[in-house]
């Protein structure tokens, strides 16, 4: 069973106290949808644009992070042995798996790892087992950025208009010093069923990963890209935060960010 | 929630920061923060403006340019949550964006419509806006907004265009253009009847309410009317493809109906950023909240330009808005008549894809 993120990371808070964030021991068809889903790009292949029909895998950008998730050469060998496998009569469901472009209809049911036969997706895990691990290493470092005193807590409204740059500013030079940011962030997420306490940390190369609160701690729901076009769509990006409740609580005043970077980039002075 | 002090707070870094080096995205960013302050009410302070005078309009433009690209590049929600609210904020962002984008213009003396680009975010967001009413409920919309809610709050509600859950329950609605036809009586939104116009999208339901509401056969009518003049005039703009006459054969009325378009945007107060009628054209543009000493600017886009010093009536559900007379130039600075309950008082201008049919008359 898959445990994301790979060990237990307790996140500072104000006065002293910590918030445990928990491995979730994820079912291999959970883990195996997010892997196809999101590295793979298949929510890029089946989600269009107003500006484009034909998507292609990349739009979400796992090969461009630092270091890559995946590469093109990983994605096509892997594609390829997952459609070969056989488990009795099942095989594999996901539309369009080894497809690098794809333009028209997007079938209903494209998500299908969530409906996979247990031994297809064990052995589907084992072949993508290299690109799951770094999925999982990314979720591990965003949260170890913001474990124990690498953790800083500031005030919710502290980022925004640090974000803005002076006049006259670099604004490359500015641009670069967002590396290495993330910001966890305390509130809700309204689903159809209930709203759910939630922490968010957004990352300066795009990467959000949600968790949800249980009666321990923290518990990952999960990891996407939304790849930064320029530096206001960055902006934009890092300041969507978890959603204030109404009634304000303790947490939903502060924020968390890496105290490495907090240093680095001059936050604070 | 958003903290208004966090808005307050934006809008001094946007004076701090002075445009300079200039950056449309970042050009983008201050647009959507002056909406989102002008949504909450929050006074413009001089200073903003003051930054913003100095803006070129080939900067207004690359601004605008850079705001459709939020637009055209948002992605089909389907069913993934994470998508739904990408695309839902982005599409609340340009509701801030075009009240920002509107009062900065305002402020050089330009009508928001005179910047290059303005047409084609328009589209974008149009086409944006139809994406989501075809693919993601409003209750939907309304948990993925987040923070962003409570600018729905202050009026501008462009979530009434959506589809309430219980009938996007099931995949039906997405696929099966039959499911059109049964929405209960509801009168297309105008997303849809843009979508109509431009490429016949929704047929089934647009001409089954022409046929069934006169009110809203008279407003398709003067839609496609105005479509088709653009298109006359403007080079590469497409001519509408559709025309509900050639499909429905009921009676219709050549007359710009002066009632408000019925609906939930007008019931919400949504204020038109468009006038059309007859025997002229015109926009219309609202600086700042609506208020009774509201200044209305009225210029003619089509027709015969009025002569210097014709008066000018506006009238909205029949009744007199506003009067003014038009200047050298066929701008009419139109006062709102103290004795006028606007629907939406006090809102700003939000919603630029908004049309509520106006009358107005010059004398």
């Amino acid at each position: 069973m898959p445990r994301v993120p790979s060990r237990s990371f307790s996140v500072h808070i104000a006065g002293g106290q910590a918030i445990a964030c928990l491995p979730r021991e994820l079912g291999l068809q959970v883990w195996q949808a997010h892997v196809i889903k999101h590295p793979f790009g298949l929510r890029s292949l089946m989600t269009p644009s107003l500006a484009r029909d034909e998507r292609v895998w990349t739009t979400d950008g796992w090969h461009e992070t630092s270091p890559p998730v995946i590469t093109p050469e990983l994605r096509r060998e892997m594609a390829a042995a997952i459609v070969t496998l056989r488990d009795g009569e099942a095989s594999c469901r996901v539309p369009r798996l080894t497809a690098e472009r794809f333009r028209g209809e997007v079938p209903p049911d494209w998500e299908a790892c969530y409906r996979c036969p247990d031994g297809l997706a064990r052995a589907c895990s084992q072949i993508t087992e290299p690109v799951g691990d770094a999925y999982r290493d990314v979720i591990d470092a965003t949260i170890a950025a913001l474990d124990g005193d690498a953790g800083e807590v500031i005030g919710r409204g502290d980022l925004a208009p640090w974000l803005w740059p002076s006049r006259g500013a670099d604004l490359r030079a500015r641009a670069a010093r967002l590396d290495g940011l993330a910001v966890m962030t305390f509130g809700w997420r309204r689903t159809r069923e209930a709203t759910l306490s939630i922490a968010r940390v957004n990352r300066w190369d795009g990467i959000r990963t949600d968790f949800y609160f249980d009666q321990r701690g923290l518990v990952w729901r999960t990891t996407y890209r939304v790849p930064p076009r320029n530096y206001g769509h960055l902006v934009g990006f890092l300041l969507q935060y978890a959603e204030l409740p109404p009634h304000p609580a303790a947490l939903s005043d502060i924020a968390v960010v890496p105290r490495q970077w907090s240093n680095a980039s001059g936050f604070r002075s | 929630m958003i903290v208004l002090a966090d808005i307050a707070t934006a809008l001094g870094r946007i004076v701090e920061y002075g445009f300079d080096p200039f950056d449309a995205s970042l050009g983008a960013l201050a647009m959507i923060t002056i909406g989102d302050a002008l949504r909450l009410k929050i006074p413009i302070p001089r200073a903003v403006i003051e930054a913003t005078a100095g803006l070129t309009e080939a900067q207004l433009s690359a601004i605008a340019r850079s705001a459709r690209e939020l637009a055209i590049e948002t992605r089909r929600p389907g069913g993934d949550d994470d998508l739904v609210e990408e695309a839902v904020v982005c599409r609340d962002r340009l509701v801030s964006f075009a009240a920002g984008l509107r009062r900065v213009a305002l402020g050089r003396g330009l009508l928001v419509a005179e910047v290059d680009e303005y047409a084609d975010l328009l589209a974008a967001i149009d086409a944006l806006h139809a994406m989501l009413v075809a693919s993601v409920s409003r209750e939907a919309a309304d948990r993925a907004l987040g923070d962003r809610r409570s600018l729905l709050d202050r009026g501008g509600d462009w979530t009434l265009d959506l589809v309430p859950e219980r009938v996007t329950d099931g995949e039906a609605y997405k696929t099966s253009p039959a499911m059109w036809t049964s929405l209960d009586g509801a009168l297309p939104p105008d997303a849809i009847v843009d979508r109509y116009i431009a490429a016949g999208h929704a047929k089934a339901w647009v001409e089954g309410a022409a046929a069934a509401d006169p009110a809203f056969r008279d407003r398709l009518e003067v839609l496609v009317a105005t479509e088709r003049e653009a298109a006359k005039r403007e080079v590469g703009r497409r001519d509408p493809l559709w025309d509900w006459r050639n499909a429905v054969k009921a009676p219709w009325h050549g007359a710009l109906s002066a009632r408000p378009v019925a609906g939930p945007r007008a019931a919400g107060g949504a204020i038109p950023g468009v006038i059309g009628g007859s025997p002229a054209r015109g926009s219309l543009e609202i600086a700042g909240p609506v208020q009774a000493t509201t200044t209305l600017r009225l210029k003619i886009v089509d027709g015969d330009e009025p002569p210097h010093g014709a008066l000018v009536t506006l009238y909205l559900a029949g009744v007199p808005l506003a009067k003014g007379e038009f200047d050298d130039f066929g701008i009419a600075r139109l006062g709102i008549l103290p004795s006028v309950e606007l629907p939406g008082e006090g809102l700003p201008l939000l919603e630029t894809s908004a049309y509520l049919e106006l009358r107005f008359e010059v004398v």
